[in-house]
């Protein structure tokens, strides 16, 4: 009896590459995170752009993204320890931890690359840190970096009592936040720059390299990445690297725009962070989440901020409405799962 | 997978849950005060006259030196209670008194759990910053019934003896009062100003109403609030939302800040939006640490802060506890000294030595204290 | 056999009449007629993908018919969710169960339904009760374990017995047997027996013909969420069920081709690990090593010891001559490995993922350049092994987890045929899946052996170990108990040296 006369099915077609997904606009904007992200911001642009005259200015423009900037350059580290399923708490410390050491180191050594080099080393070693205690203890990394992050907090008061002034006077320093690359045309600030290369750099490496696939591999099924001869904690550690270096560096660019470093900088900020990456669709469980989902995340949280304070609402408001922005995403991304689940 | 992905969810929810209330925790750093209605009494001011006449060289005659005093602080780490307490030390050391510090580090457990630590080693004095104001109030009471004075700090509380800082309405409404004048002689007359404060506490908001009342009994109708903003007293923050509100008030010509990080903030985000420094007025608040001196002394826009000088607060605080534990009566509101501090007069008050600042306490103690410029 | 209630014009307890689903792209079910009585085993057979799911989803209340109509006892009924299905007394048994792993025995039996005494829950009714539930159904389970601690077999079991104490009247049953032992599979029978005694109307779904010829009455067949035929079981042949539901003739179930056995490529040597001793095991090239045992004798830890994916605490494993480092999974693949594990969902598929990444998964670095993806190349070669492993799939980017079972377990041997592999290994490959699939799995496998693939083949059943095996070794209780050769070897030996201790037979 051939191999060939067995059993087969009778329905086998060539598969094609298509996804066949919603075609009205409202099933693609609600297809995907970054579908409903873009219409929430194309929504709220519009909103501010009729009710205030400097919205849309180059200036105005130019203060929002340098501002999301900060956010968006750790949230993309954040967004892939988040999609091989960690998390690192204390990227908001490090904005104090490192701000404090580069500038004394700057003061020590007035070179603008040396104030770089440490903050991004320093980086490197809290995340070789917190990738270790992870991993080698088996301890979840919300543990390790919860502590991590009251550490590096406590390590930045205890290594001043104060805020650390800018004593070196590098003309260069302040231009690390607040110059731009070019003017004409547009201004592009440096931030934005910055932020513009890591966005390209990340999306790339996380759509086309192994190292994103075996990512979403193993974010979604450890397992079985495991058995597929995938790296676990290697791939891990570079995650966990990656997102502490970029928020040294961010940590440093937060030093240039406060011309001093704050011991009390950066509360609150790794909220920002993870929140913004879980709004742009990734998830605590891991092998979910995109960069430019996060990009669009704190782009639309960043324009809201902007927005309330420059109508003169109410502050306060900043809270309640990023609050109630994660809950609609939420509420959006369950209809979507339905969806796409009965599919 | 569908019973994993729920549980998934829950934790996923519960450690966002956490965060927040850990950030919430650390972001609310002090709390309200509601400065005492009515006046003092006659004792009650020739009481507090003896508290700042206190010599340790001539102590009065048959008065009891407290062998130990105790503060319990709010948050040590922060600039304010490390000049604070150091102002205690030195002048405990010069009573001879024993002097201890314990930190609630904005745990409002840890501050109660530290009060009774300091009643069962047998402190004479007890000097109290509360977390919670409110919260504090019965077992401040409860310690306040041992019979030992209780000297609170920074925010009044149920059972305390007397409560010294500064008034800071008061002390805003000098500084904006300066700050008239200073807009009058240098600015055309016109004020627009900025006011980054903190709206979720009443010290800061009386602060930022003082200033703005204070500057507009100078100025009259030229002077307008473009916009108040919430810096949360932090200087990362302060950057941020007076960037975003300079853009759309880019004719803001004076910035006040309710503490010297969110003036110092304010500050930063003018320069960095390319606005001309020669036409900008920075009032700070505090004036606690050496950011707001080297300022001052720069010659930039911060050009005045209204002084707190926590060094001699610390002094009146051993003070004020000596003098009840010996019966003399005390006003609810011992009212610490604050004047704005300029380029002009900070030597009067500080004698800068290398990198430190070194209080003179005959000059602060010699500002009057009524509110009167 | 129990005697059929073959009086069909009483009211039937469940009735679906022109039952129709469709989702975005996919009719799943197509005018569905079905009628169960009281007191029958009704089973549903049919290959994965014919519409089985969806009509036990539509009948629990999880999803709504596009059209038709359903009725309990004559009336019609529209369920909004499955809280309107349990009300209406019935009890679905999920293949993948849905207890609480924290909860003791006795609370998820009681789940959400607690006996309770003065407004405060009766424990002492509620571990009694669940006592005499477990007894009756054989089990020695002490009430108060935690759920967690039991084998799935048990864990099954125990979701019967919450069936039972429910009191339902319609009891629908996904697959109950997929991970029971011959034991319990004859506990499970005896259970259903006594539920049919009570007119209970059961709903049998299954792959296992055997099974279905034990115990049901009668037999529905769907195939592409049509209804093909109901009949009696007594009047139907095996053949007949299969070719219904493939809708053709099958002709050999397996095509066992002789190849010439060729040099060895994997020599195992007094391998150990946990539960494992002395394991000795040798495979030529073009064979295909059956390795047989019951539940619970070992052959799954094998399989991961071999691999690397557990620890082996001794012995060597030589793979073409070089020796595989312990414990890593990495190294074996690199000397030519591949491992298809007992659970595909649990470490094998990336459920999220396509079909394509799913594929490429474990050779990512075969189409990369400097670690850059080259997709194309990537689809092309999915494109060659979805043809040539039959699998269907709508498209390339389809989520694996969309596939029915047989296909998904088509996607995991391409991932591991693409790296080009001397071993293979497979943990109970054809589990949970349908007639049609098995066949085309026991096809590939006799292609990949005469193409001088090593094939190591791990089964608890024996029809597909003999049918597929050139030589059988059997484990019990961690150890190699006996050999067979293909033609040596029959389903009483085979029997005989898994259940049986080597020891006392000898003696004996």
């Amino acid at each position: 009896m051939s191999a060939e006369s067995i059993a087969r099915p009778s329905q086998t077609r060539r598969p094609t590459d298509d996804t066949s997904r919603g075609t009205t606009i409202g099933q693609r904007l609600l297809a995907s995170p970054e579908g409903y992200l873009t219409g929430f911001i194309v929504l709220v642009w519009i909103f501010l752009s009729i009710r205030s005259d400097v919205f849309l200015t180059e200036r105005n423009i130019g203060v929002l993204l340098s501002q999301v900037a900060l956010i968006a350059i750790t949230g993309f580290g954040m967004t892939l320890l988040m999609i091989a399923r960690e998390v690192d708490l204390s990227v908001g410390s490090m904005q104090a931890f490192v701000g404090v050491l580069a500038m004394q180191s700057l003061n020590r050594w007035p070179y603008l690359l040396v104030g770089i080099a440490v903050a991004i080393l320093l980086g490197v070693i809290v995340g070789l840190i917190n990738s270790g205690l992870t991993l080698k203890l088996g301890i979840t990394s919300f543990i390790v970096t919860l502590a991590m992050m009251q550490i590096l907090r406590g390590a930045a008061y205890t290594s001043t009592s104060a805020a650390v002034q800018n004593d070196h006077k590098l003309s260069s320093f302040k231009r690390v936040f607040n110059g731009a690359i070019i003017e004409d045309p547009v201004r592009i600030p440096w931030p934005v720059a910055i932020m513009a290369f890591f966005f390209v750099l990340f999306s790339l490496i996380v759509a086309k390299t192994t190292f994103g696939r075996s990512l979403y591999a193993l974010g979604s099924n450890p397992e079985a990445a495991a058995l597929s001869g995938i790296h676990v904690w290697r791939l891990k550690t570079i995650c966990f690297v990656i997102t502490s270096a970029l928020a040294g560096l961010s940590a440093f660019m937060l030093i240039a725009r406060m011309n001093s470093g704050q011991n009390n900088a950066g509360f609150g900020f790794e909220l920002q962070v993870i929140g913004a990456v879980l709004l742009g669709g990734a998830s605590l469980a891991g092998g979910k989440g995109t960069i430019l989902g996060t990009f669009l995340a704190t782009l639309l949280l960043g324009s809201l901020n902007n927005g309330i304070t420059l109508m003169g609402y109410n502050p306060n408001w900043q809270w309640a409405v990023t609050g109630i922005i994660i809950l609609i995403a939420v509420l959006l991304d369950s209809v979507r799962r339905r969806v796409t689940q009965e599919s | 997978m569908t019973k994993k992905s729920l549980w998934h969810g829950w934790t996923a929810r519960l450690a966002l849950a956490m965060v927040a209330l850990l950030a919430l925790g650390q972001i609310a750093v002090a709390q309200d005060a509601t400065p005492e209605a009515g006046g003092p009494t006659e004792a009650q001011l020739a009481g507090d006259a003896v508290v700042r006449s206190l010599d340790p060289s001539a102590p009065p005659e048959g008065w009891t030196i407290p062998a130990k005093v105790g503060h319990v602080t709010n948050y040590l780490v922060h600039e304010w209670y490390q000049n604070l307490t150091k102002g205690e030390q030195a002048r405990a050391d010069e009573w001879g008194i024993e002097f201890t510090i314990n930190d609630a580090n904005l745990d409002l457990t840890k501050s109660l759990a530290a009060v009774d630590d300091f009643l069962s080693q047998g402190i004479d004095v007890l000097n109290f910053t509360p977390v919670n104001e409110e919260a504090s109030g019965p077992k401040i009471t409860e310690a306040a019934a041992t019979g030992i004075p209780i000297i609170c700090e920074s925010s009044p509380t149920d059972g305390c003896t007397t409560l010294v800082s500064i008034d800071d309405y008061a002390a805003g409404f000098k500084v904006g009062v300066w700050a008239g004048d200073y807009v009058n002689e240098n600015l055309d007359g016109n004020a627009v100003i900025l006011d980054i404060g903190l709206p979720a506490l009443s010290t800061t908001v009386a602060r930022s109403q003082g200033f703005i009342d204070g500057i507009t009994s100078v100025l009259g109708e030229n002077a307008t609030v473009a916009q108040s903003v919430d810096g949360n007293g932090l200087k990362d923050q302060a950057v941020q939302v007076s960037a975003d509100a300079l853009t759309a008030h880019p004719d803001v010509n004076v910035i006040f800040g309710i503490n010297d990080d969110s003036a110092l903030g304010g500050m930063q985000s003018y320069e960095a939006a390319g606005l001309d420094m020669d036409q900008l007025l920075v009032v700070g608040f505090g004036c606690e640490g050496n950011a707001c001196k080297d300022a001052l002394m720069e010659g930039g826009p911060y050009k005045v802060s209204a002084a707190m000088f926590p060094e001699y607060q610390g002094r009146l605080l051993i003070d004020a506890g000596i003098a009840a534990l010996n019966g003399t009566e005390l006003p609810a509101h011992t009212i610490a000294p604050s004047t704005p501090i300029t380029a002009d007069n900070l030597a009067d008050f500080y004698t800068h030595d290398g990198e430190e600042y070194t209080a003179n306490f005959d000059a602060i103690a010699a500002l009057s204290i009524e509110g009167e410029s | 056999m129990s005697a059929p209630p073959t009086d069909t014009n009483q009211t039937p307890l469940l009735e679906m009449r022109a039952i129709s689903k469709t989702f975005p792209g996919v009719v799943a079910l197509d005018s569905m007629d079905f009628v169960l009585l009281p007191g029958e085993v009704h089973a549903l057979i049919g290959e994965n993908g014919a519409g089985k799911s969806t009509m036990i989803k539509i009948i629990s209340g999880l999803y709504q018919p596009d059209s038709g109509e359903m009725l309990i006892d004559g009336d019609p009924v529209s369920f909004r969710g499955p809280a309107d299905s349990i009300a209406r007394r019935i009890k679905v048994v999920y293949q993948e169960l849905d207890l609480v792993p924290g909860l003791s025995v006795g609370e998820n039996v009681y789940l959400g339904a607690y006996p309770k005494k003065g407004g405060r829950v009766d424990w002492e009714t509620l571990y009694g009760n669940t006592r005499e539930l477990l007894d009756g159904l054989g089990l020695s389970i002490d009430p108060r374990t935690p759920v967690g601690e039991l084998r799935v077999a048990e864990q099954q079991l125990v979701e019967i017995a919450r069936a039972l104490s429910q009191d339902a009247r319609i009891v629908v049953m996904d697959e109950p047997t997929s991970a029971l032992s011959t034991e319990e599979v004859d506990r499970l029978f005896r259970l259903i027996e006594r539920l049919q005694e009570r007119g209970v109307g059961v709903l049998y779904v299954t792959h296992k013909l055997d099974e279905i010829y034990r115990i049901a009455d009668r037999v529905t067949v769907v195939r592409d969420g049509k209804h093909v035929v109901t009949t009696e079981i007594s009047k139907t042949r095996p053949h007949d069920l299969v070719t219904w539901m493939v809708g053709r003739e099958l002709t050999a179930l397996f095509p066992k081709s002789t190849v010439e056995r060729g040099p060895v490529l994997l020599q195992a040597t007094d391998v150990s690990g946990e539960g494992i001793e002395h394991f000795d095991l040798t495979v030529h090239s073009g064979e295909i090593v059956g390795l047989f045992g019951l539940l619970g004798a070992g052959i799954n830890t094998v399989a991961r010891i071999l691999f690397g994916a557990s620890e082996r605490t001794g012995g060597a494993i030589v793979l073409d001559g070089s020796t595989i480092k312990p414990n890593s999974p990495a190294d074996a693949m690199e000397k030519g490995m591949g491992l298809l594990t007992e659970n595909r969902k649990d470490d094998g598929l990336v459920l999220p993922m396509s079909v394509r990444d799913n594929m490429t998964l474990a050779s990512l670095r075969q189409f990369a350049r400097l670690s850059w993806l080259d997709s194309r190349n990537e689809s092309e070669a999915a494109t060659g092994f979805v043809e040539r492993l039959s699998i269907r799939t709508p498209s390339l980017r389809q989520r694996v987890q969309f596939l029915s079972g047989g296909n998904q377990q088509k996607v995991l041997m391409a991932r591991w045929l693409m790296r080009d592999p001397k071993i293979l290994i497979l943990a109970e490959p054809t589990r949970g899946i349908d007639v049609g699939s098995k066949a085309e799995i026991y096809r590939l496998m006799d292609e990949m052996a005469q193409r001088g693939l090593g094939i190591v083949f791990m089964s608890t059943e024996i029809p597909e170990i003999l049918g597929i095996a050139d030589r059988i070794l059997v484990m019990r209780e961690g150890r190699v108990t006996a050999e067979f050769d293909r033609s040596e070897a029959t389903q009483e030996k085979l029997v005989q040296a898994a259940a049986v201790d080597p020891e006392t037979s000898e003696a004996a």
